[in-house]
């Protein structure tokens, strides 16, 4: 039987730490997302996942559980996340070789219903996607990864940011008008960029 | 209702309330600049569906509890004094025997056979005569040494150590405050140099792994453009 964020944390504050294993295993890859796409890097996702759970761990005593686990665990993160660009005086990475994995894409090939152009099309989306995202306003950008990738409610995001429930909706709503606008924008370039590469071609 | 953002925000998130999102139902029959917002929206979320995150290896290496190590009883001052006698009166013994085996091998005596000897089989050990197997010896020693350190150690710091028998359970109960602090002290010591194990670990094998699986997506990339491209061309 699965136990419960709450039963486990119960367990690994009682010092099993199988228990914070299992939270670990549980929550590893989410917070990994939640850091890359707030990251745009892979190698600075990884330290911070890593830098997220030792701070997890150590800080599970104090975790009186007013909040979910995992939004405290996103909390960390994105705390983390800060932290580094702010240290690092960068943005998120832009123009990262963004994508799927590999197998995933041979897994998909495979499939009938998704053809090579679709991949590539795909592919093309996420970094467009990607490149958006990275120009947002920090809190716009959050609001969304938390809204869009995480599940989060209205009500969850706007504890965790310490505003009101109106400015999370502010935010989102503003974002995701501005991701409209350069995606469509983006899909236009690309259009006519593969137009040309076609004409070249023949 | 055209101004109401976060309305409509909330009704494509699908948290409006029944009776708002039935306003709201409402609201876009009649207004198509709404219903093109709408449909902008989720249009635009479709789009971020896209957005995948790469496969990675686990990061984080679990923790390992700490080995029960059984607790020794300390033994009797008495079994050690009756050990030393049995070792002592070997030796005494077996000298004994020795001594008359000499005085009866060489009628000139000890001194006789001493003389016979080379002088340097019989020259004090220096530096320069230590053997490879003296070496050994050295090393089975110091290894030795450390082994039972690092046992003791474990032992001290070890949180199922005391679960492991009565007479350690009852030595936990005698033990005074500041022995439970330095256990606990000890036991934290042992959870950082766990963690900062775990950090050192997957920081390198991490890193090299990203390098690795970001250079497999480029060559994939590549690959699939090309044969998008020739597919298209086609």
């Amino acid at each position: 039987m699965t136990r419960t964020d709450e039963e486990l944390v119960a367990s690994a504050q009682a010092g099993d730490l199988d228990s914070f294993n299992q939270l670990v295993s549980r929550w590893e890859r989410p917070i990994y997302a939640l850091a890359y796409r707030t990251l745009g890097r892979e190698e600075e996702a990884r330290d911070v996942v890593q830098d997220a759970f030792m701070r997890a761990y150590r800080g599970l005593r104090g975790f009186k559980g007013e909040a979910k686990f995992s939004s405290w665990l996103y909390r960390i993160t994105l705390n983390l996340c800060r932290d580094w660009m702010r240290r690092e005086r960068r943005a998120p990475l832009v123009a990262v070789p963004e994508g799927v994995d590999p197998v995933d894409l041979a897994d998909r090939q495979a499939a009938p219903t998704e053809s090579v152009e679709d991949l590539v099309a795909r592919r093309e989306m996420s970094k467009a996607v990607a490149r958006a995202m990275a120009e947002l306003p920090d809190e716009q950008r959050t609001t969304i990864l938390l809204k869009e990738y995480h599940g989060l409610t209205f009500q969850e995001i706007a504890e965790m940011q310490s505003c009101p429930l109106s400015t999370v909706k502010t935010r989102l709503y503003q974002g995701l008008s501005v991701l409209r606008r350069r995606l469509e924008r983006q899909q236009t370039e690309d259009a006519a960029l593969r137009r040309a590469t076609w004409e070249s071609t023949l | 209702m055209c101004d109401e953002r976060e309305q409509l925000i909330q009704y494509v998130y699908g948290e409006a309330a029944t009776a708002e999102r039935e306003r709201i139902d409402a609201h876009l029959a009649e207004c198509h600049v709404c219903r093109a917002e709408v449909a902008g929206l989720r249009s635009v979320r479709d789009d971020l569906l896209a957005w995948d995150v790469p496969r990675h290896d686990p990061i984080w290496r679990p923790f390992v509890p700490a080995p029960a190590v059984p607790v020794r009883r300390p033994v009797p001052f008495w079994s050690l004094v009756a050990a030393a006698s049995v070792v002592f009166a070997a030796g005494l013994a077996g000298g004994l025997v020795a001594r008359e085996w000499i005085q009866e091998s060489s009628p000139s005596g000890l001194s006789a056979r001493a003389s016979a000897v080379p002088e340097a089989a019989v020259r004090p050990q220096t530096v320069s005569t230590i053997t490879p197997e003296d070496l050994a010896k050295l090393e089975a020693v110091i290894l030795q040494r450390v082994r039972s350190e690092m046992t003791e150690r474990i032992r001290a710091s070890a949180p199922q150590a005391g679960s492991t028998g009565s007479t350690a359970r009852v030595g936990m109960l005698n033990r005074s405050d500041s022995a439970t602090e330095a256990r606990l002290a000890a036991i934290e010591q042992w959870m950082d140099d766990q963690i900062s194990l775990n950090a050192a670990f997957s920081g390198q094998f991490g890193r090299l792994n990203s390098r690795t699986s970001s250079l497999s997506e480029q060559i994939e990339l590549s690959r699939l453009q090309r044969v998008g491209l020739e597919t298209g061309a086609r």
